[in-house]
Protein backbone atom coordinates (compact mmCIF):
# COMPACT_ATOMS: atom_id res chain seq x y z
CA UNK A 1 0.00 0.00 0.00
CA UNK A 2 2.42 2.15 0.85
CA UNK A 3 4.66 1.97 -2.59
CA UNK A 4 1.28 3.36 -4.24
CA UNK A 5 0.79 6.13 -1.19
CA UNK A 6 4.65 7.37 -2.81
CA UNK A 7 3.68 6.51 -6.11
CA UNK A 8 0.58 8.42 -6.59
CA UNK A 9 2.31 11.37 -3.70
CA UNK A 10 5.10 11.87 -6.76
CA UNK A 11 3.35 11.52 -9.34
CA UNK A 12 0.96 14.36 -7.71
CA UNK A 13 3.84 15.86 -6.89
CA UNK A 14 5.47 15.89 -10.42
CA UNK A 15 1.99 17.02 -12.16
CA UNK A 16 1.62 19.79 -9.65
CA UNK A 17 5.43 21.45 -8.81
CA UNK A 18 5.59 22.76 -12.25
CA UNK A 19 2.58 25.15 -11.44
CA UNK A 20 4.22 25.93 -7.99
CA UNK A 21 7.56 26.51 -9.87
CA UNK A 22 5.90 29.13 -11.90
CA UNK A 23 4.86 30.86 -9.86
CA UNK A 24 7.79 30.88 -7.43
CA UNK A 25 9.77 31.46 -11.15
CA UNK A 26 7.54 34.14 -12.40
CA UNK A 27 7.90 36.05 -8.87
CA UNK A 28 11.98 35.43 -8.56
CA UNK A 29 12.35 36.75 -11.91
CA UNK A 30 9.85 40.21 -10.86
CA UNK A 31 12.60 40.12 -7.48
CA UNK A 32 16.02 40.04 -10.05
CA UNK A 33 14.29 42.60 -12.30
CA UNK A 34 13.36 45.16 -9.30
CA UNK A 35 17.05 44.81 -7.98
CA UNK A 36 18.81 44.59 -11.47
CA UNK A 37 16.61 48.41 -12.33
CA UNK A 38 17.56 49.36 -8.47
CA UNK A 39 20.93 48.13 -9.77
CA UNK A 40 20.50 50.67 -13.17
CA UNK A 41 19.19 53.64 -10.69
CA UNK A 42 22.10 53.47 -8.04
CA UNK A 43 24.51 53.51 -10.74
CA UNK A 44 22.49 56.43 -12.15
CA UNK A 45 22.05 58.56 -9.42
CA UNK A 46 25.66 58.10 -8.05
CA UNK A 47 26.34 59.52 -11.45
CA UNK A 48 24.83 62.48 -10.96
CA UNK A 49 26.17 62.95 -7.41
CA UNK A 50 29.57 62.24 -9.00
CA UNK A 51 28.69 65.26 -11.40
CA UNK A 52 27.32 67.33 -8.96
CA UNK A 53 30.29 67.54 -5.99
CA UNK A 54 32.44 67.88 -9.41
CA UNK A 55 30.36 71.01 -10.48
CA UNK A 56 30.18 72.61 -6.97
CA UNK A 57 33.89 71.81 -6.32
CA UNK A 58 35.06 74.82 -8.84
CA UNK A 59 34.80 78.33 -8.42
CA UNK A 60 32.85 78.80 -11.45
CA UNK A 61 29.75 80.33 -11.44
CA UNK A 62 27.99 78.69 -14.77
CA UNK A 63 29.06 75.21 -15.75
CA UNK A 64 27.69 72.04 -17.78
CA UNK A 65 29.56 68.73 -16.40
CA UNK A 66 28.24 65.31 -18.49
CA UNK A 67 28.98 62.03 -18.46
CA UNK A 68 28.45 58.94 -20.46
CA UNK A 69 26.71 56.34 -18.65
CA UNK A 70 28.62 53.24 -20.33
CA UNK A 71 27.66 50.79 -18.43
CA UNK A 72 23.60 50.90 -18.73
CA UNK A 73 22.43 47.49 -20.11
CA UNK A 74 20.02 47.81 -23.12
CA UNK A 75 17.72 45.31 -21.58
CA UNK A 76 16.57 44.09 -18.41
CA UNK A 77 14.99 40.52 -18.14
CA UNK A 78 15.48 41.04 -22.21
CA UNK A 79 12.69 44.41 -22.30
CA UNK A 80 13.92 47.88 -22.49
CA UNK A 81 13.41 49.84 -19.65
CA UNK A 82 12.78 54.15 -19.30
CA UNK A 83 15.39 55.65 -16.53
CA UNK A 84 13.56 58.85 -15.15
CA UNK A 85 14.35 61.59 -12.58
CA UNK A 86 11.09 62.07 -10.34
CA UNK A 87 10.59 65.15 -8.14
CA UNK A 88 8.46 66.53 -5.49
CA UNK A 89 7.83 69.45 -7.57
CA UNK A 90 11.17 71.36 -8.40
CA UNK A 91 13.51 69.51 -6.83
CA UNK A 92 14.66 66.15 -7.90
CA UNK A 93 13.92 63.21 -5.04
CA UNK A 94 14.67 59.86 -6.83
CA UNK A 95 15.91 58.03 -9.69
CA UNK A 96 13.48 54.97 -11.11
CA UNK A 97 14.36 52.81 -14.10
CA UNK A 98 10.63 50.85 -14.88
CA UNK A 99 10.57 48.10 -17.44
CA UNK A 100 8.70 49.71 -20.63
CA UNK A 101 5.19 48.36 -20.47
CA UNK A 102 4.74 46.72 -17.05
CA UNK A 103 4.85 48.06 -13.71
CA UNK A 104 8.13 46.85 -12.12
CA UNK A 105 10.39 49.57 -10.81
CA UNK A 106 13.71 50.03 -9.01
CA UNK A 107 14.48 53.34 -7.19
CA UNK A 108 17.27 55.16 -5.83
CA UNK A 109 17.91 57.51 -3.42
CA UNK A 110 19.48 61.24 -5.02
CA UNK A 111 21.35 63.81 -3.23
CA UNK A 112 18.53 66.38 -1.98
CA UNK A 113 19.23 70.36 -3.44
CA UNK A 114 19.27 69.01 -7.23
CA UNK A 115 16.84 71.28 -9.43
CA UNK A 116 15.10 69.56 -12.61
CA UNK A 117 14.95 70.37 -16.06
CA UNK A 118 11.90 69.60 -18.21
CA UNK A 119 13.84 66.43 -19.69
CA UNK A 120 13.87 63.88 -17.15
CA UNK A 121 12.71 61.05 -18.71
CA UNK A 122 14.81 58.54 -21.14
CA UNK A 123 13.97 55.08 -23.10
CA UNK A 124 16.82 53.24 -23.56
CA UNK A 125 15.44 51.22 -26.42
CA UNK A 126 16.64 53.98 -28.48
CA UNK A 127 19.98 55.63 -27.58
CA UNK A 128 22.81 55.96 -25.16
CA UNK A 129 22.35 57.90 -22.50
CA UNK A 130 24.74 60.57 -20.78
CA UNK A 131 24.19 62.21 -17.06
CA UNK A 132 24.09 66.15 -17.20
CA UNK A 133 24.85 68.46 -14.31
CA UNK A 134 24.49 72.33 -14.90
CA UNK A 135 25.34 74.73 -12.41
CA UNK A 136 23.54 78.32 -12.97
CA UNK A 137 22.48 81.31 -10.66
CA UNK A 138 19.50 79.05 -9.59
CA UNK A 139 20.96 75.72 -8.32
CA UNK A 140 22.02 72.75 -9.32
CA UNK A 141 19.97 70.93 -12.50
CA UNK A 142 20.66 67.57 -13.63
CA UNK A 143 18.91 66.02 -16.45
CA UNK A 144 19.48 62.94 -19.10
CA UNK A 145 20.22 63.04 -22.27
CA UNK A 146 19.97 60.27 -25.00
CA UNK A 147 22.50 60.48 -28.41
CA UNK B 1 -0.77 -2.85 12.08
CA UNK B 2 2.47 -2.97 10.42
CA UNK B 3 -0.24 -2.22 7.38
CA UNK B 4 -1.08 1.75 9.21
CA UNK B 5 2.71 2.34 10.31
CA UNK B 6 3.62 1.43 6.21
CA UNK B 7 0.81 4.03 5.44
CA UNK B 8 2.64 6.78 7.88
CA UNK B 9 5.85 5.96 6.78
CA UNK B 10 5.03 6.41 3.07
CA UNK B 11 2.64 10.13 3.60
CA UNK B 12 5.78 11.41 5.79
CA UNK B 13 7.81 10.57 3.43
CA UNK B 14 5.76 11.92 0.75
CA UNK B 15 4.90 15.42 2.66
CA UNK B 16 8.89 15.33 3.28
CA UNK B 17 9.47 15.39 -0.08
CA UNK B 18 6.85 17.83 -0.99
CA UNK B 19 7.51 20.43 1.67
CA UNK B 20 11.00 20.89 1.33
CA UNK B 21 10.65 21.46 -2.63
CA UNK B 22 7.70 23.77 -1.78
CA UNK B 23 9.61 25.76 0.82
CA UNK B 24 13.40 25.19 1.10
CA UNK B 25 14.22 26.32 -3.24
CA UNK B 26 11.97 29.40 -2.39
CA UNK B 27 14.19 30.09 0.71
CA UNK B 28 17.26 29.69 -0.83
CA UNK B 29 16.59 32.12 -3.61
CA UNK B 30 15.52 34.05 -0.80
CA UNK B 31 18.70 34.53 1.10
CA UNK B 32 20.59 35.52 -2.53
CA UNK B 33 17.71 38.49 -2.88
CA UNK B 34 18.84 39.09 0.50
CA UNK B 35 22.27 39.18 -0.16
CA UNK B 36 21.32 41.61 -3.24
CA UNK B 37 19.77 44.03 -0.82
CA UNK B 38 22.81 44.16 1.41
CA UNK B 39 24.37 45.34 -1.88
CA UNK B 40 21.84 48.13 -2.34
CA UNK B 41 21.50 49.14 0.49
CA UNK B 42 25.89 49.86 0.83
CA UNK B 43 25.23 51.40 -2.36
CA UNK B 44 22.30 53.89 -0.85
CA UNK B 45 24.33 54.15 2.38
CA UNK B 46 27.44 55.05 0.78
CA UNK B 47 25.59 58.01 -1.57
CA UNK B 48 24.02 59.37 1.72
CA UNK B 49 27.29 58.75 3.58
CA UNK B 50 29.17 61.10 0.48
CA UNK B 51 26.46 63.44 0.63
CA UNK B 52 26.79 63.87 4.47
CA UNK B 53 30.80 64.49 3.76
CA UNK B 54 31.52 66.00 0.87
CA UNK B 55 28.70 68.43 0.51
CA UNK B 56 28.90 71.59 2.40
CA UNK B 57 24.83 72.02 2.40
CA UNK B 58 22.88 75.30 2.32
CA UNK B 59 24.03 77.93 3.75
CA UNK B 60 27.29 76.89 3.38
CA UNK B 61 27.99 78.23 6.66
CA UNK B 62 24.73 77.01 8.58
CA UNK B 63 26.75 75.77 11.39
CA UNK B 64 28.51 79.26 12.22
CA UNK B 65 25.27 81.12 12.81
CA UNK B 66 24.89 83.40 15.75
CA UNK B 67 23.34 80.92 18.43
CA UNK B 68 21.07 84.01 19.19
CA UNK B 69 19.65 83.44 15.67
CA UNK B 70 19.97 79.46 15.15
CA UNK B 71 17.28 78.22 13.76
CA UNK B 72 17.60 74.57 12.04
CA UNK B 73 14.38 75.23 9.93
CA UNK B 74 16.68 77.79 8.19
CA UNK B 75 19.23 75.23 7.24
CA UNK B 76 18.14 74.22 3.54
CA UNK B 77 20.44 71.30 2.43
CA UNK B 78 22.57 69.07 5.23
CA UNK B 79 25.90 68.80 4.56
CA UNK B 80 29.29 69.11 6.79
CA UNK B 81 31.72 69.71 4.69
CA UNK B 82 34.26 72.64 5.15
CA UNK B 83 33.34 75.52 2.42
CA UNK B 84 36.74 76.81 2.11
CA UNK B 85 38.95 72.86 2.23
CA UNK B 86 40.71 72.45 -0.86
CA UNK B 87 40.81 69.18 0.05
CA UNK B 88 37.56 66.22 0.11
CA UNK B 89 36.49 64.85 3.48
CA UNK B 90 37.72 67.94 5.38
CA UNK B 91 34.35 68.86 8.05
CA UNK B 92 33.55 72.14 9.30
CA UNK B 93 34.41 71.72 13.37
CA UNK B 94 31.31 74.25 13.76
CA UNK B 95 28.91 72.03 11.50
CA UNK B 96 29.70 69.08 13.40
CA UNK B 97 29.42 70.56 16.97
CA UNK B 98 25.28 71.05 15.56
CA UNK B 99 24.98 67.78 16.01
CA UNK B 100 25.85 67.31 19.68
CA UNK B 101 22.37 67.05 21.52
CA UNK B 102 23.70 69.23 24.70
CA UNK B 103 24.89 72.19 22.47
CA UNK B 104 22.79 75.29 22.50
CA UNK B 105 22.19 75.53 18.99
CA UNK B 106 21.66 71.61 18.05
CA UNK B 107 19.98 70.48 14.32
CA UNK B 108 17.75 67.27 14.70
CA UNK B 109 18.47 64.19 14.24
CA UNK B 110 14.73 63.60 12.51
CA UNK B 111 15.42 67.60 11.00
CA UNK B 112 18.69 65.57 9.28
CA UNK B 113 16.41 62.96 7.98
CA UNK B 114 13.80 65.26 6.35
CA UNK B 115 16.88 67.40 5.08
CA UNK B 116 18.13 64.58 3.31
CA UNK B 117 15.25 63.06 2.00
CA UNK B 118 15.56 59.64 3.98
CA UNK B 119 12.21 59.06 5.24
CA UNK B 120 12.65 55.47 4.72
CA UNK B 121 16.22 54.57 6.39
CA UNK B 122 17.87 55.22 9.68
CA UNK B 123 21.34 56.15 10.16
CA UNK B 124 23.69 56.88 12.65
CA UNK B 125 26.97 58.89 12.10
CA UNK B 126 29.75 58.31 14.73
CA UNK B 127 33.15 59.86 15.05
CA UNK B 128 36.01 57.62 16.45
CA UNK B 129 39.31 58.21 17.16
CA UNK B 130 42.23 56.73 14.28
CA UNK B 131 43.26 54.32 17.52
CA UNK B 132 42.77 53.90 20.51
CA UNK B 133 43.88 56.28 23.52
CA UNK B 134 43.23 55.24 27.28
CA UNK B 135 44.53 57.88 30.14
CA UNK B 136 45.05 58.03 33.60
CA UNK B 137 45.39 61.43 35.57
CA UNK B 138 45.16 61.97 39.08
CA UNK B 139 46.86 64.66 41.41
CA UNK B 140 49.00 64.60 44.48
CA UNK B 141 49.47 68.36 46.96
CA UNK B 142 52.08 69.37 43.90
CA UNK B 143 52.70 66.67 41.59
CA UNK B 144 50.08 65.49 38.58
CA UNK B 145 50.94 61.77 37.77
CA UNK B 146 49.36 60.81 34.11
CA UNK B 147 49.60 57.38 32.04
CA UNK B 148 49.01 56.98 28.44
CA UNK B 149 48.24 53.41 26.79
CA UNK B 150 47.78 53.65 22.86
CA UNK B 151 46.46 50.56 21.49
CA UNK B 152 45.27 49.35 17.59
CA UNK B 153 40.82 49.92 17.74
CA UNK B 154 40.52 46.41 16.09
CA UNK B 155 42.57 44.41 18.12
CA UNK B 156 43.70 46.44 21.30
CA UNK B 157 47.34 45.08 20.07
CA UNK B 158 49.65 47.81 21.67
CA UNK B 159 51.62 50.70 19.74
CA UNK B 160 54.97 51.20 20.83
CA UNK B 161 56.80 54.08 19.54
CA UNK B 162 53.63 56.22 19.25
CA UNK B 163 54.83 60.08 19.89
CA UNK B 164 53.04 61.97 22.65
CA UNK B 165 53.35 65.42 23.40
CA UNK B 166 51.73 66.31 26.40
CA UNK B 167 50.53 70.06 27.52
CA UNK B 168 49.57 70.43 31.21
CA UNK B 169 47.87 73.49 32.67
CA UNK B 170 46.97 72.74 36.61
CA UNK B 171 44.86 75.36 38.98
CA UNK B 172 45.87 75.25 42.87
CA UNK B 173 44.64 77.29 46.24
CA UNK B 174 46.57 78.41 48.83
CA UNK B 175 47.04 75.94 51.93
CA UNK B 176 45.78 79.01 53.98
CA UNK B 177 43.38 80.54 51.38
CA UNK B 178 42.17 83.95 52.05
CA UNK B 179 40.95 85.96 49.08
CA UNK B 180 41.11 85.53 45.42
CA UNK B 181 44.84 86.17 44.67
CA UNK B 182 45.53 82.98 46.39
CA UNK B 183 43.97 80.67 43.57
CA UNK B 184 46.63 80.74 40.89
CA UNK B 185 46.81 78.69 37.20
CA UNK B 186 49.82 77.55 35.32
CA UNK B 187 50.36 76.12 32.28
CA UNK B 188 53.65 73.98 32.07
CA UNK B 189 55.61 73.24 28.37
CA UNK B 190 54.77 70.49 26.52
CA UNK B 191 57.03 67.54 27.03
CA UNK B 192 57.31 64.78 24.33
CA UNK B 193 57.55 61.09 25.29
CA UNK B 194 57.15 57.39 23.37
CA UNK B 195 55.39 54.97 24.26
CA UNK B 196 57.31 51.58 25.11
CA UNK B 197 56.47 48.26 23.77
CA UNK B 198 53.01 48.09 25.92
CA UNK B 199 52.03 50.98 24.19
CA UNK B 200 52.54 52.74 27.23
CA UNK B 201 54.04 55.99 28.58
CA UNK B 202 53.99 57.74 31.55
CA UNK B 203 55.20 60.45 33.80
CA UNK B 204 54.89 62.71 37.50
CA UNK B 205 54.95 66.36 36.74
CA UNK B 206 56.25 68.34 39.69
CA UNK B 207 54.37 71.70 39.67
CA UNK B 208 57.11 73.33 41.93
CA UNK B 209 54.56 75.23 43.92
CA UNK B 210 55.55 75.81 47.90
CA UNK B 211 52.70 76.30 49.72
CA UNK B 212 49.65 75.42 47.30
CA UNK B 213 47.71 72.66 47.14
CA UNK B 214 46.43 71.56 43.40
CA UNK B 215 42.69 71.35 42.54
CA UNK B 216 42.74 70.71 38.96
CA UNK B 217 44.56 69.41 36.23
CA UNK B 218 44.39 69.26 32.66
CA UNK B 219 46.45 67.29 29.86
CA UNK B 220 46.26 67.98 26.46
CA UNK B 221 47.59 64.95 24.47
CA UNK B 222 48.88 64.97 21.02
CA UNK B 223 49.32 61.34 20.06
CA UNK B 224 51.12 60.80 16.53
CA UNK B 225 51.62 57.22 14.95
CA UNK B 226 52.57 56.84 11.12
CA UNK B 227 51.52 60.44 10.90
CA UNK B 228 48.74 60.41 12.23
CA UNK B 229 47.01 62.37 14.83
CA UNK B 230 44.79 62.18 17.82
CA UNK B 231 44.14 64.82 20.54
CA UNK B 232 42.82 63.31 24.56
CA UNK B 233 41.97 65.79 27.00
CA UNK B 234 42.78 63.77 30.14
CA UNK B 235 41.85 65.86 33.59
CA UNK B 236 41.39 64.55 37.05
CA UNK B 237 38.23 63.64 38.42
CA UNK B 238 35.71 66.89 38.53
CA UNK B 239 31.97 66.76 38.34
CA UNK B 240 31.36 69.83 37.34
CA UNK B 241 33.01 69.58 33.96
CA UNK B 242 29.82 67.54 32.70
CA UNK B 243 27.77 70.38 33.09
CA UNK B 244 29.71 72.82 31.49
CA UNK B 245 29.96 72.23 27.54
CA UNK B 246 32.10 74.90 25.38
CA UNK B 247 31.09 75.62 21.58
CA UNK B 248 31.77 77.55 18.76
CA UNK B 249 29.86 79.19 16.24
CA UNK B 250 32.43 80.53 13.71
CA UNK B 251 34.50 83.54 15.71
CA UNK B 252 32.39 83.15 18.34
CA UNK B 253 32.63 80.78 21.43
CA UNK B 254 29.77 80.13 23.66
CA UNK B 255 30.09 78.57 27.63
CA UNK B 256 26.73 76.66 28.13
CA UNK B 257 25.96 76.07 31.75
CA UNK B 258 23.27 73.30 32.33
CA UNK B 259 20.71 74.28 35.32
CA UNK B 260 22.52 71.21 37.36
CA UNK B 261 25.31 72.87 37.94
CA UNK B 262 23.65 75.31 40.50
CA UNK B 263 22.99 72.57 42.59
CA UNK B 264 26.79 72.34 42.93
CA UNK B 265 27.65 75.92 43.27
CA UNK B 266 26.74 78.63 45.70
CA UNK B 267 25.01 82.20 43.97
CA UNK B 268 28.27 83.53 43.67
CA UNK B 269 29.59 85.32 40.57
CA UNK B 270 31.09 82.99 38.12
CA UNK B 271 34.46 84.59 36.37
CA UNK B 272 36.05 83.45 33.11
CA UNK B 273 39.31 84.33 34.33
CA UNK B 274 41.59 83.25 30.50
CA UNK B 275 40.91 81.53 27.41
CA UNK B 276 43.56 79.48 25.67
CA UNK B 277 43.49 77.74 22.34
CA UNK B 278 45.26 74.89 21.59
CA UNK B 279 46.07 74.12 17.74
CA UNK B 280 48.34 70.62 18.38
CA UNK B 281 51.14 72.20 19.23
CA UNK B 282 50.62 74.96 22.06
CA UNK B 283 48.44 76.78 24.04
CA UNK B 284 47.66 80.68 22.96
CA UNK B 285 45.91 83.02 25.42
CA UNK B 286 43.25 84.36 23.24
CA UNK B 287 41.34 86.20 26.37
CA UNK B 288 42.65 87.76 29.27
CA UNK B 289 40.08 87.46 32.63
CA UNK B 290 42.13 89.12 34.94
CA UNK B 291 42.11 92.64 33.64
CA UNK B 292 40.58 95.42 35.77
CA UNK B 293 37.78 95.83 33.34
CA UNK B 294 37.53 92.52 31.43
CA UNK B 295 35.34 92.59 28.22
CA UNK B 296 32.29 92.12 28.91
CA UNK B 297 30.69 88.98 28.37
CA UNK B 298 27.02 88.25 27.07
CA UNK B 299 24.98 85.78 28.75
CA UNK B 300 21.79 84.30 27.42
CA UNK B 301 19.30 81.97 28.66
CA UNK B 302 18.40 79.16 27.31
CA UNK B 303 16.20 75.89 28.22
CA UNK B 304 17.42 74.23 30.68
CA UNK B 305 20.80 76.31 30.77
CA UNK B 306 22.19 79.73 29.97
CA UNK B 307 25.31 80.45 28.38
CA UNK B 308 27.83 83.05 27.55
CA UNK B 309 28.82 84.10 24.04
CA UNK B 310 31.79 86.32 23.11
CA UNK B 311 33.41 86.89 19.65
CA UNK B 312 36.97 86.27 18.65
CA UNK B 313 38.24 87.93 15.63
CA UNK B 314 40.08 85.34 13.69
CA UNK B 315 39.16 82.50 15.85
CA UNK B 316 37.84 80.37 13.12
CA UNK B 317 41.11 81.16 10.70
CA UNK B 318 43.27 80.20 13.88
CA UNK B 319 40.91 76.66 13.89
CA UNK B 320 41.90 75.36 17.01
CA UNK B 321 41.37 71.96 18.30
CA UNK B 322 40.61 72.38 21.90
CA UNK B 323 39.72 75.45 23.91
CA UNK B 324 40.99 75.52 27.75
CA UNK B 325 39.00 77.50 30.13
CA UNK B 326 39.84 78.94 33.11
CA UNK B 327 36.61 79.73 35.32
CA UNK B 328 36.30 80.72 38.47
CA UNK B 329 33.28 79.45 40.65
CA UNK B 330 31.95 78.86 44.23
CA UNK B 331 31.60 75.38 44.87
CA UNK B 332 29.37 74.03 47.92
CA UNK B 333 31.69 72.58 50.28
CA UNK B 334 34.39 73.51 48.59
CA UNK B 335 34.44 77.30 48.49
CA UNK B 336 36.09 79.75 45.71
CA UNK B 337 38.08 77.82 43.23
CA UNK B 338 39.67 77.47 39.65
CA UNK B 339 38.16 75.33 36.89
CA UNK B 340 39.94 73.77 33.96
CA UNK B 341 36.57 73.42 31.41
CA UNK B 342 38.24 71.92 27.39
CA UNK B 343 36.18 71.32 24.85
CA UNK B 344 34.03 71.91 21.69
CA UNK B 345 34.58 68.53 21.70
CA UNK B 346 34.14 65.60 24.38
CA UNK B 347 37.69 64.79 23.78
CA UNK B 348 38.00 62.72 26.88
CA UNK B 349 36.71 59.25 25.49
CA UNK B 350 39.24 56.42 24.57
CA UNK B 351 37.99 56.06 20.92
CA UNK B 352 34.00 57.32 20.27
CA UNK B 353 33.90 61.17 19.89
CA UNK B 354 30.23 60.63 19.74
CA UNK B 355 27.26 59.84 18.20
CA UNK B 356 24.35 61.41 16.44
CA UNK B 357 21.08 59.29 15.92
CA UNK B 358 19.18 56.35 17.16
CA UNK B 359 21.46 52.64 17.60
CA UNK B 360 19.69 49.84 15.17
CA UNK B 361 17.87 47.76 16.56
CA UNK B 362 19.20 43.89 16.91
CA UNK B 363 16.71 42.53 13.70
CA UNK B 364 17.80 45.15 11.29
CA UNK B 365 19.92 44.53 8.23
CA UNK B 366 22.65 47.09 8.41
CA UNK B 367 25.29 48.60 6.22
CA UNK B 368 28.27 50.05 7.79
CA UNK B 369 30.62 52.14 6.08
CA UNK B 370 33.86 54.51 7.12
CA UNK B 371 35.83 57.12 6.15
CA UNK B 372 38.81 58.83 7.54
CA UNK B 373 37.68 62.83 7.50
CA UNK B 374 39.62 65.64 8.72
CA UNK B 375 38.42 68.27 11.49
CA UNK B 376 40.15 71.09 12.88
CA UNK B 377 43.32 69.39 11.71
CA UNK B 378 43.04 66.05 12.94
CA UNK B 379 42.39 62.58 11.56
CA UNK B 380 39.00 61.43 12.72
CA UNK B 381 37.43 58.14 11.84
CA UNK B 382 33.48 58.43 10.87
CA UNK B 383 31.16 55.73 10.44
CA UNK B 384 27.87 55.93 9.17
CA UNK B 385 25.35 52.86 10.40
CA UNK B 386 22.45 52.41 7.61
CA UNK B 387 18.86 50.15 7.69
CA UNK B 388 16.16 50.46 6.81
CA UNK B 389 13.03 51.47 8.21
Amino acid sequence: MSYLICSVGLIVLILVMPYFFSIERDSTAEQIAIRELTEISDYTSNTLENLYFLASSTNSATLTVSKDMIYLPLTVQDSFYTLSITSDGENATKVTAILNGKSIAGESWLIPGLKLTDDVSIDISKQSVTAYCQRNSTGFHVWLGGS
Amino acid sequence: MNATYDHLVAIVIVGIIFISTVVALPAMSFSNMQTVDEQQLRNTALNVFDSMLLSVGSPSNWGSTDPTLWDQNKVNQFGLASSGALSKYVLDPDKVQRLDPTNPAVMEYERVRTLLQLQDYGFRLSLFRPFSVNWTLSLTQSAVTFSVKVTRTEDGTPIPNADVRVTTMITASKLSQTNTSDLIYKAFDPKTYSTDARGKCQDIIETNLAGYSLQYAVAIIKVTVAGMSTTVVAQNDNPITKFIKINTFGDIVTLSFRNELSENETKSERRVIEIDAYDFENLYKIFDGTAMSPPELKVVQGQGYEYWSMKFQNLRALNPTVLLFVMQLTLKGQGRCLVLIAGPFSFGGSEEIFGFGPEPGPEKVIAIMTRLVVIADMTYVAKIAFWRE
